[in-house]
């Protein structure tokens, strides 16, 4: 920053606003009303509950297809997982060019420049793809092409980005939503990059360490990896941002050790917004061994009554934690995966829940448990071998269905 | 998600609050009237209020407060149909009586074009990001670097011109 800069800033600060006496008092006022206003209509809704609660029930299973996490991080920070989801070749790749083009944190980076100006169509479609893009999660199907200079690019025609001169070259036809979308993407990922590089890198280690020997050694899990792998967790499965909550950690010895777990690390996350996540992890094997989500002091995710199924729900149900699990291991290759539940003579879910289960190609087997009603993950375990589920078959048949081979 | 929606309430109410000078500032900028940015500002947060479930982030929402106010902003000025600064005692009522050795920057930075008023205003009195400045003007970084960089340009000429000291 320069001096004039500075200047402006410091002059900035010590500007006085040309408001009138009253404008303080109209606009608390306002608030005030706005703010009784909001009282009144939650009075009504509440009156009118029990006819909305027969209509919930009758139509949880559409309310459950379309939910992604419908209990707990109902503010979904699209971009933020989506920058998560980058992988390690990815995020090195744009650190690398970072650090070959001298730009650092502290550095006011030069704007992008382009070969050509964007039509107006362009910057309109531009602008309205940015909006979805942060808030409704549309995300382009490929990467925009890079290079570190335009004559290594083999289709100069298309559009391309050439780090050296942090120029980025547009085609002569009017862009499309995806290459707009290539756009917007990288921008923000490059912007992430410079941001995150120190965290991410303690993140990437991390995430190495857990993937390349995800069930260590006893004593292996220290009280800092603990924390620094239950708030991975969140932040792949639930997309929380877990800087933002109180932490607590506990150190918790079995009075009965069950199999190799003699001791667990209690990690619980408080959130503003009175959800509790409180996430076991064996100390002896590393590995999660339960994430209990709390409302106040309500049990969320508690095995109820048996719930209807059908393919689109378990599908989806079934979609939704691969991708959760992806966004948490990325470099994870699932060679098979299935989802199971205990089937009651009327064709129901027994207690509500699913087993979702994924193997890897190094041999690793992750399991979920699903519980329907609250659409919560009671537990994930990763094992080397293939798990037998603990649902209670008393009540049915554990039906089976293989979803990818 | 009742719970959820009175946070949300709860949580632009503060915002608002917190903001409300800075909303005022940016509305003045571009109406250049003290009644009229007052009215603007009113303006937004009840349209802000009303559409508040279309938020999907509520950590983008100051900016998006601010891009509802650029935008009331705008649609006030085609009403109205009149753009020319107003010089009136009424007008600084902190500053009054006040010109040239102590002129306040608002002052000057009212005085250039409105695409340089606005970027100014936002970047250096609400400190915004450019990322977040395109976001709530809807035009591309480059776009916002550029304005920014000749509006520096115009407000030192202008700094100059004026003997200004500040």
């Amino acid at each position: 920053m320069n001096k004039f800069d500075k200047e402006i800033r410091r002059l900035a600060k010590q500007s006085k606003c040309p408001t009138s006496k009253n404008y303080e008092i109209k606009i608390n006022n306002l608030l005030e009303d706005l703010g009784n206003k909001a009282s009144g209509q939650t009075t009504e809704k509440a009156a009118r509950r029990p006819f909305f609660k027969l209509g919930i029930v009758a139509c949880a299973l559409a309310v459950i297809c379309l939910v992604s996490v419908p209990v707990t991080a109902q503010i979904i920070d699209y971009v933020k997982q989506r920058m998560l989801s980058m992988s390690d070749n990815e995020f090195e790749e744009i650190a690398d060019s970072n650090d070959e083009n001298n730009i650092t944190r502290e550095h006011d980076t030069e704007a992008i420049t382009y070969s050509r100006e964007m039509t107006q169509q362009e910057e309109k479609r531009y602008s309205e793809l940015w909006d979805k893009y942060e808030n409704e999660g549309v995300f382009p199907e490929g990467k925009l092409q890079i290079v570190d200079k335009l004559e290594d690019s083999e289709n100069i025609d298309s559009l391309v980005y050439e780090t050296y001169n942090r120029k980025l070259f547009l085609p002569e036809k009017e862009l499309s939503d995806e290459e707009l979308l290539e756009i917007i993407d990288y921008n923000y990922k490059a912007d992430y990059v410079l941001q995150n590089s120190d965290e991410a890198k303690a993140l990437k280690e991390a995430r190495q360490k857990y993937l390349s020997d995800p069930y260590p050694n006893a004593t292996d899990l220290s009280e800092e990896e603990a924390a620094a792998k239950a708030a991975f967790y969140l932040e792949a499965m639930y997309g929380l941002d877990f800087t933002a909550m109180d932490k607590t950690i506990e150190f918790v010895e079995s009075e009965q050790p069950v199999s190799d777990n003699y001791a667990d690390w209690e990690v619980t996350f408080k959130g503003a917004d009175d959800f509790k996540y409180l996430i076991k992890l064996s100390q002896n094997t590393g590995q999660i061994s339960s994430v209990q989500v709390f409302k106040g002091e309500t049990f969320l995710g508690e095995p109820g009554e048996d719930a209807e199924i059908n393919e689109t729900l378990y599908t989806s149900v079934y979609e939704q934690t691969k991708e959760r699990l992806e966004n948490m291991y990325p470099s994870s290759e699932i060679t098979k995966g299935l989802i199971a539940y205990v089937k009651t003579e009327d064709n129901k879910a027994a207690y509500g829940v699913l087993d979702i289960q994924f193997f890897t190609k190094d041999g690793y087997c992750f399991y979920f448990q699903y519980v329907l009603k609250d659409g919560i993950y009671d537990f994930l375990f990763t094992f080397q071998h293939e798990y037998d589920s603990n649902l209670d078959s008393s009540k049915g048949d554990y039906l089976v269905i293989l979803m990818d081979e | 998600m009742k719970g959820n929606e009175q946070c949300l309430n709860s949580y632009f109410i503060e915002t608002v609050s917190n903001n409300k000078t800075s909303m005022f500032r940016l509305a003045y900028s571009i109406v250049l009237n003290v009644e009229d940015a007052e009215d603007v500002v009113g303006e937004t947060i009840l349209k802000a209020f009303s559409h508040l479930e279309k938020l999907r982030n509520h950590k983008k929402m100051k900016a998006w407060i601010f891009q509802i106010l650029v935008n009331e902003s705008k649609s006030y000025l085609k009403k109205r149909s009149r753009i020319e600064l107003v010089e009136d005692s009424s007008l600084f009522i902190q500053n009054e009586g006040k010109k040239d050795t102590d002129s306040d920057l608002l002052e000057l930075v009212c005085q250039l074009d409105d695409s340089f008023r606005e970027v100014l205003i936002l970047y250096y009195f609400e400190e915004f990001s450019v990322k977040e400045i395109a976001k709530i003007l809807a035009i591309r970084e480059g776009t916002v670097k550029s304005r920014l960089s000749r509006a520096r340009e115009e407000l030192k000429k202008l700094m100059e011109s004026n003997h200004w000291k500040g």
